[in-house]
């Protein structure tokens, strides 16, 4: 339906419009929990191990394999342990430690990409079929062998991450400099006499992190759920690690009898991630407005 | 299956018996989200008869693509009123299933952009093939009958051309070749949704000669719509005027280049660069359209008309027969009417002054 | 042709430096992480001597460039090295746990596409209001939820309380099938068995679907997005105007059209797949690589996991040149672009 009608500025008849002003306008409340989801997540992350009692790593036979009641609000696992404050301590292995890797490997994936774009077709050559190589690796299987290494843990677990997590941040950013330096605006600076690195930090690198933000946002979403993953196979955090992962592999074990060792920490990381991804859409979909205007 | 059995002959009979497609009072309503109704096309009435090239022109916006899209159905949250009749079966409302059965086989449509209209995926012989199933037409008749079609419109080694895919022709050759699939299902009626603007000068020139020949040799009836009344001047029989949704003015091509009725229909014409005039200011028209919704009491093009009367801004002019042999919509034509039944007030001069 | 023909081998040359340079990057791990290789391989009761010889036997005291260019002649001839805890040839270990992934994986494609797809088709043309932002939301849930929690919670619920589907394992106890490929499902059906078959789809399933969740949530969402766009285009107008029936319209026009996008993603998602995989194996009890790595893993054995890293690369590497092929494939303007690049 390629169908204009002119003089109401918004009033295209086309599916994408419509699309979107119809999210807009019933999304308002889905925004705001998304953002507190996120803010508490975070606040848990920094403080949880901080306001959580000490008993989190204690064992309490007595207590052990409560369902949950008024006074455990999630039950208690084998040993005695409060689920819910264990979900709070463990926020910080499990969030924290996401944040750490993203910001690791979109370190390395924007050095990688500026100097694949600045550097000659020689050199992007190599550097993106060393993309590909890596990118070949899955994640888990690698961070396996870290963990068979190194010795699982915490450390291997974000190492190995930040090893096979760059390429795709690398290629991303390598494409959108790519497209910024093709821009006649790029060539017009060139031609004033702008120097190459002015060129690259005042207007190449500012364009082309657009996308890298909001990648960043699903990202940290995803990023936990491979870090549980992990604890759940035995690569990463080890139990007694309140680390939500860890939690779920423990509480495996009882599934059938005392399910909601393994629902609850389960049931946060979900949440987190949905929350995560959610936000990466609305900071997408602000951008994309804004871009309008 | 020889390209003879493919090719209908010419016919002499211009015009000849009912007309090929009949519009009456038909206006189409765009029902939005949250209520709001926008009339975007008001009580159209047009015929085109057998054989005949009308042309429907008119400002971006005025609502005579819609107009053609409806004839189709294409837009299924337009709605119409009103009557539209192929020959004598009516299209207004009806359903999908009866509206695939006209589209490609009865009438056919060309759109503006024809590396649009082409499917980039599809090599030119399927597409051109497609449409001619459902006449019948399968296999290696169908290639071949593809292939002479491309001969005709013009395009060299037709044969191997078939397997080419849409990117590898120019502008002016998907044009051909989005014509091709127009009339490979053998419609009577085409509608050409401004075929040539967005080509360059030259290839519109050969766009039209070949429409002017397709057409002549198929005995098409053809509705050419466009905004570019030079291109009408050399292919037009009849030219109907649409200004704000409504038809202005419908007259012989003639009539309508010697001695324009109607005030805006002047105003178009004046503002088009002549050979045999100096070069100046081209006089412009004041003012713009106005879109639907924001559309004036009375005739919507009152604001900007030198000749306005004081009714123009109330009473909404009805068509009225021009001198040229058509009709025309406007207040200044209400006095032949008038005079004739011996008016008791003398009209009331223009407010502008301007000559009658 | 000989445009494309240069692409092709030059794609061909370029996947072939990628997976050196895989194996370049698998043995850097295997040398830069801390540990004595040559300890391990002897044993934790070894002795010194012991440990010596075995050092020059694996030939650890040669220069790094000398040992990497035997493991890769050893690894292009597939000899992957001796596992340190069982003693057995990597690569038949692999071998033979392998297909199992890869039918585990084969199978949640299918059912992937066989949700996403028509999901995508019938949200495309409907696109109201409700239900709409309904399945957004639900699609964002889907793949957001953690793999290995779902696994354990569909195996909770489907296949303990509600007894749906079987728990774990390829077939029921006590069942079992000639193994031929190492996949059950082919293994029964050259076993000329239906019954086996149904058997081991029943167990499959589960795991399966479970696997394919969140990456069935990416293709819908990739596929619905490419499609609204394909049916704003004017040539699917010019293509309802010839007068052509929804079906076709959407078979031969749209699809091919929206599909681009939609195969990147299933390329992509193979490879992510697999490493999901591991993690769906060891809840539902089946025997595939994931397993394998998992016990390498625990008893610290460095070269298997390495190998394993190295094979499943390589089968990574692969797919995606078959990727870029059948785009190539599907829409001839690549060509151009291949053929002048």
């Amino acid at each position: 339906m390629a169908l204009l009608v002119p003089g109401l500025p918004a009033a295209r008849l086309n599916l994408r419009a419509r699309l979107r002003s119809r999210l807009g306008a019933g999304s308002r409340w889905l925004d705001g929990l998304v953002l507190a989801v996120v803010a508490l997540a975070v606040l848990l992350a920094v403080f949880g191990p901080l306001i959580a009692p000490g008993t989190v790593t204690t064992s309490n036979i007595l207590d052990a394999m409560q369902a949950p009641s008024a006074h455990h609000w999630f039950g208690t696992d084998d040993q005695g342990r409060d689920v819910a404050w264990r979900i709070v301590a463990g926020a910080r292995e499990s969030l924290l430690s996401a944040l750490l890797v993203v910001a690791g490997y979109s370190l390395i994936g924007c050095v990688i990409a500026a100097a694949a774009a600045s550097g000659g077709k020689l050199v992007d050559e190599i550097l993106m079929r060393l993309t590909d190589a890596v990118l070949a690796i899955p994640t888990i299987i690698f961070a396996l062998g870290f963990a068979a290494a190194l010795g699982p843990g915490l450390n291997s677990a974000i190492i190995a991450l930040v090893i096979t997590a760059w390429p795709v941040t690398a290629r991303l950013l390598r494409g959108e400099i790519r497209q910024t330096l093709a821009m006649p605006y790029v060539a017009g600076a060139r031609v004033l006499g702008m120097s190459r690195r002015r060129l690259l930090f005042r207007h190449i690198l500012p364009n082309s992190l657009d996308a890298l933000v909001v990648k960043w946002g699903a990202d940290v979403g995803s990023t936990v759920l491979v870090i549980t993953s992990l604890s759940f196979i035995g690569a990463g955090p080890q139990p007694p690690s309140p680390e939500w992962g860890a939690m779920v592999s423990e509480g495996a074990n009882y599934i059938t009898s005392s399910w909601w060792m393994a629902l609850f920490p389960g049931l946060a990381i979900a949440v987190v991630a949905v929350a995560f991804a959610l936000l990466a859409d609305l900071i997408q979909e602000r951008m994309a407005a804004g871009g309008e205007r | 299956m020889t390209v003879n059995d493919i090719r209908p002959p010419a016919t002499t009979a211009v015009h000849a018996g009912s007309p090929a497609l009949t519009l009456n009072q038909v206006s189409l309503t765009l029902r939005r989200r949250g209520g709001a109704a926008l009339r975007l096309v008001d009580d159209v009435s047009l015929t085109l008869g057998r054989g005949e090239r009308l042309a429907l022109v008119g400002e971006s916006g005025c609502g005579k693509s819609v107009l053609a899209r409806a004839i189709l159905g294409l837009d299924r949250q337009i709605e119409v009123t009103g009557d539209i009749l192929l020959g004598q079966q009516p299209l207004a409302g009806a359903g999908e299933r009866r509206l695939r059965s006209v589209r490609g086989r009865r009438v056919a449509m060309v759109f503006q952009n024809p590396m649009g209209a082409l499917n980039p995926l599809m090599s030119v012989g399927a597409q051109l093939t497609e449409p001619m199933r459902y006449r019948g037409v399968t296999g290696r008749a169908a290639r071949a009958a593809a292939g002479a079609l491309l001969s005709d419109l013009g395009i060299v080694d037709a044969a191997r051309r078939l397997r080419s895919y849409p990117h590898e022709f120019s502008g002016g050759m998907q044009q051909r070749v989005a014509l091709a699939m127009a009339l490979a299902a053998q419609p009577e009626i085409l509608l050409a949704d401004e075929p040539t603007t967005a080509l360059d000068v030259r290839a519109q020139e050969q766009v039209i000669a070949l429409l002017d020949q397709v057409t002549r040799e198929r005995g098409l009836s053809v509705l050419l719509i466009s905004h570019d009344l030079s291109l009408v001047a050399g292919f037009a029989d009849r030219v109907a005027v649409m200004y704000a949704g409504r038809i202005v003015h419908d007259d012989p091509v003639d009539a309508v280049f010697a001695d324009p009725a109607h005030p805006y229909t002047r105003g178009l014409l004046s503002a088009v660069p002549r050979v045999d005039r100096a070069p100046g200011r081209l006089p412009a028209i004041e003012g713009t359209m106005p879109p639907p919704g924001r559309r004036p009491a009375g005739c919507a093009f009152h604001p900007r008309c030198p000749r306005r009367l004081d009714r123009c801004d109330q009473v909404v002019p009805l068509a009225r027969p021009a001198p040229g042999g058509g009709a025309v919509a406007c207040h200044l034509y209400d006095q032949t009417e008038q005079a004739e039944r011996g008016a008791l007030t003398p009209p009331s001069p223009a407010p502008n002054g301007g000559e009658r | 042709m000989k445009g494309i023909a240069g692409y092709v081998s030059r794609r061909l040359a370029s996947a072939a430096l990628t997976l050196l340079l895989l194996s370049l990057v698998t043995f850097a791990m295997v040398k830069v992480i801390p540990g004595d290789e040559a300890h391990v391989a002897a044993g934790v009761t070894a002795t010194p001597q012991q440990v010596a010889a075995m050092r020059s036997y694996l030939g650890l005291d040669r220069p790094w460039p000398a040992q990497y260019l035997t493991f890769l002649w050893h690894a292009l001839h597939g000899d992957l090295g001796t596992s340190v805890s069982s003693h057995t040839s990597i690569a038949a270990g692999i071998g033979q746990v392998l297909p199992e992934t890869i039918q585990l994986a084969g199978v949640g494609l299918v059912i992937m596409v066989a949700i996403a797809v028509p999901a995508a088709i019938a949200s495309a043309l409907r696109r109201r209001r409700a239900s709409d932002a309904v399945v957004r939301a639900g699609v964002v849930v889907a793949a957001g939820l953690p793999t290995f929690w779902l696994a354990l919670i569909a195996q909770l619920l489907l296949a303990t309380d509600l007894r749906l589907f079987p728990i774990s394992g390829e077939f029921s106890p006590h069942t079992s099938v000639p193994t031929v490929t190492g996949m059950s499902l082919v293994d029964a059906l050259l076993a000329d068995s239906p019954s086996l078959f149904w058997n081991g789809l029943c167990h499959l399933i589960l795991p399966a679907t479970v696997l394919a969740l969140p990456f069935t949530a990416q293709l819908y969402r990739a596929l619905r997005t490419e499609i609204i766009k394909v049916l704003d285009s004017e040539y699917i107008d010019a293509a309802r105007a010839k007068g052509l029936g929804p079906a076709r319209l959407m078979l031969r026009h749209v699809l091919p059209n929206a599909g681009g996008p939609a195969i990147t993603v299933l390329g992509a998602t193979v490879a992510m797949m697999i490493g999901s995989a591991v993690l769906v194996e060891s809840v539902f009890g089946l025997n595939g690589i994931g397993a394998y790595l998992t016990q390498a893993v625990a008893n610290s054995d460095r070269f298997a996991v390495i190998g394993g890293v190295l094979v499943i690369g390589a089968i990574i590497v692969a797919i995606s040149f078959c990727v870029d092929l059948v785009q190539l494939i599907r829409d001839p303007r690549l060509r151009v672009l291949a053929a002048v690049s």
